[in-house]
């Protein structure tokens, strides 16, 4: 079922592109990646947004833990508070889950269309809709051509330069998924050490053994399944970056409203405010409930 | 002041490193796995299915059929072996799919072997030659030995010549657009080649250099056929074609209504093709005047085989049926008018050419403890099972 459905789609898509492309697969993985990711993309922010919140809020959820660790229904509230929801970090893979079948589907596509052996084109061909076969006369057009450059697309790279660019592409990923602490933690010692929570750490590692992963599969596998690694991994620095500006300077017109109302100066007047980061968990909670009074105002 | 301990990363860092090896070694690559390569000389099948090429005598009882083999242990390597081997005399031509080195070295290694089979008494072949630098990519097509040559299509789009009297030595090598995956036809000081390209060439035998191609316009995977004074070459772009061994001129096509993936087989002025629709073609190997069709609505990927006034086609199951779930059939058709004389169903598909041996006829199959199924050219019944080395009988 997941064949009919995902899968065999995929591929008949990829062919498609393949032949609009100029018969070019690398242009059709590039492609294609593209618009998979366009079609994940609100999926992929609303995750990316949720996970740094997360990440953001939690020296503080874990100073309300050690802080009310006997008494729970006073935890819940402090939680509250600060606008985190227990429930809400694992919500968070929802959208990331809802993305994985496009993924998949994406990543056995390529493989069955750089099936080199007349096993693998024959699979290919059982797989191809007839249509596909009428209006772009793909029966002619196979295999799809195997060589890119200096590689062949259906062997791993032999000068570990596909390796490489797949653990760079991935890391800066990884890093730019992982909000930017380091100038806040130089600021705030104390908290600091309160940031160094097993989910911190977990993060911090991810960082390093997920490009490391990847750049150890891409030493076995087919390169074409590299070159869309790579791709994918450049969109997601993209969309990363997009995101995590995005939730800078909202985080930035909050304190900025915060400011004003408190002290009657704007925000950016100030020296050292650039950051526009908020330091105090009460004052983010309050912050965040005038923000909201403010729009049920506005839309009335 | 908080005295959070800091979590030690080292953990996870190694569980997700071991992951990646675990997950690199086991996991999908592309599909390394082919069906079974078969040739007939006198009442000996030779079959490359995999792990290992075997001489089996077809006229033996099965636990005495093995003649010879020659196993991926022999090349010492974990290689697969799918090529249908080249056999000339004592001289065994046969190559394999390509070992990669893995993490530390991800380069993709292809050998080429020599066999002499000339010591009756002897169960492994004495390796006599290999050459592992001049393809880079996998075998697919059978080697053709011409004298002391041998020419190789390979999988990185070359056509290899090596010397079989100097080690197998690289003697020329002709690039193409795309895999040569069919094996080459010899006659004159000229060999003539398809490749998945699209395109027929004329090489110069003895140099490499090209007298003339021929565009079809679909990839071609069918051995190529020399008869009559004619090239046949069959073409994914839905045709059979003859073409004039001096110009490469196409002399007539048959458009068929699929791709045909197979050879045609050739008989005196007779031509019989299938395509991978299933559809049969009786043609006039002269003129290309089509005698008759008749349709089988399966998929057939391999050419049909000439007995006496049968035809037998081997077919790779219903299309309308899932993939794993399909039966194959072996089917004998009248060369007259191409009514079915018999039928036998399989019970996996059929995707190797069916082998005519004498009163019998030959099918490899693809998985399953049987690998070669034997019957009989009169009423279709099954007369011998060959199970694969090492495999229990499911029977």
């Amino acid at each position: 079922m997941f064949d009919l459905l995902v899968i065999d789609p995929m591929t008949n898509a990829l062919l498609v592109l393949h032949e609009l492309l100029g018969q070019n697969f690398v242009l059709a993985i590039a492609v294609f990646t593209i618009l998979a990711k366009l079609l994940t993309l609100p999926f992929n922010l609303r995750q990316q947004k949720s996970s740094m919140r997360m990440q953001e809020v939690q020296p503080q959820v874990q100073a309300i833990q050690k802080k009310y660790k006997d008494n729970p229904s006073k935890m819940q509230e402090e939680f509250k508070k600060i606008g985190y929801n227990p429930a809400q970090s694992l919500s968070g893979c929802l959208p990331t889950l809802i993305t994985f079948p496009i993924w998949i589907g994406l990543y056995r596509g390529i493989i069955i269309l750089l099936g080199s052996t007349p096993l693998s084109l024959f699979e290919l061909t059982d797989r191809i809709y007839d249509w596909v076969i009428n209006l772009f006369n793909v029966g002619a057009a196979l295999p799809v051509p195997n060589m890119f450059l200096w590689l062949n697309l259906s062997q791993p790279d032999p000068y570990y330069i596909l390796p490489a660019l797949v653990f760079v592409t991935m890391y800066f990923q990884q890093k730019l998924m992982t909000p930017s602490k380091k100038k806040e933690d130089d600021k705030k010692g104390k908290q600091k050490k309160q940031d160094e929570s097993p989910m911190a750490g977990m993060t911090q590692s991810m960082q390093y053994t997920m490009p490391i992963m990847f750049a150890f599969f891409s030493l076995t596998f087919a390169s074409g399944l590299s070159i869309y690694f790579i791709f994918s991994g450049l969109i997601g620095i993209g969309t990363s970056y997009i995101t995590r500006n995005a939730i800078e300077r909202e985080k930035a017109s909050q304190v900025g409203a915060e400011m004003l109302k408190t002290t009657g100066i704007p925000a950016g007047a100030t020296a050292g405010s650039g950051n526009g980061r908020s330091s105090g968990s009460t004052s983010r909670s309050s912050t965040k409930k005038r923000s909201k009074r403010r729009r049920r105002s506005a839309k009335r | 002041m908080y005295t959070t301990r800091r979590p030690a990363k080292w953990p996870a860092l190694i569980f997700f490193i071991a992951a990646a090896v675990f997950l690199a070694a086991c996991g999908t690559t592309v599909a390394n796995s082919s069906w079974p390569g078969m040739t007939a000389i006198g009442d000996v099948v030779y079959i490359a299915y995999g792990p290992e090429v075997l001489a089996v005598d077809i006229n033996e009882e099965p636990e005495k059929a093995e003649i010879w083999s020659y196993t991926s242990e022999d090349i010492g390597a974990s290689v697969q072996l799918y090529a249908e081997p080249s056999v000339v005399e004592n001289s065994v031509v046969i190559g394999d799919y390509g070992d990669s080195g893995g993490f530390l070295n991800p380069r993709v290694t292809v050998g080429i072997y020599g066999l002499d089979v000339s010591q009756e008494q002897k169960t492994i072949p004495d390796q006599i030659w290999v050459n592992n630098t001049a393809a880079t990519d996998r075998i697919i097509a059978s080697p053709l030995q011409v004298g002391d040559i041998v020419y190789v299509g390979t999988a990185d789009n070359i056509m290899l010549a090596l010397d079989m009297s100097n080690d197998g030595s690289l003697l020329w090598q002709f690039e193409t657009g795309k895999p040569v995956w069919s094996r080459p036809a010899y006659e004159d000081g000229v060999l003539y080649m398809g490749s998945m390209d699209g395109i027929a060439y004329a090489l110069n035998a003895d140099s490499g250099s090209e007298r003339w191609n021929q565009d079809l316009g679909g990839a071609i995977s069918a051995n190529i056929v020399i008869e009559n004074g004619l090239i046949y070459v069959n073409s994914y772009n839905q045709s059979a074609n003859a073409l004039d061994p001096g110009t490469g001129e196409i002399i007539w096509s048959i458009d068929t209504s699929a791709s045909v993936w197979g050879a045609s087989a050739v008989s005196g002025d007779e031509l019989y093709l299938v395509d991978l629709n299933g559809t049969v073609y009786a043609a006039d190997a002269i003129t290309g005047e089509l005698r008759w069709t008749e349709e089988i609505g399966e998929f057939v990927q391999g050419g049909p085989a000439i007995g006496d006034g049968i035809i037998y086609v081997a077919t790779a199951g219903d299309p309308e049926i899932e993939s794993d779930e399909r039966q194959g059939s072996l089917i004998a058709f009248s060369t007259d008018d191409g009514e079915i004389i018999w039928r036998k169903r399989v019970p996996q598909p059929l995707y190797t050419a069916p082998l005519v041996v004498g009163d019998s006829v030959v099918v490899g199959l693809i998985e399953g403890s049987a690998l070669l199924l034997k019957f009989d050219t009169e009423d279709g019944s099954l007369t011998w099972t060959y199970d694969r080395p090492g495999a229990e009988s499911e029977e």
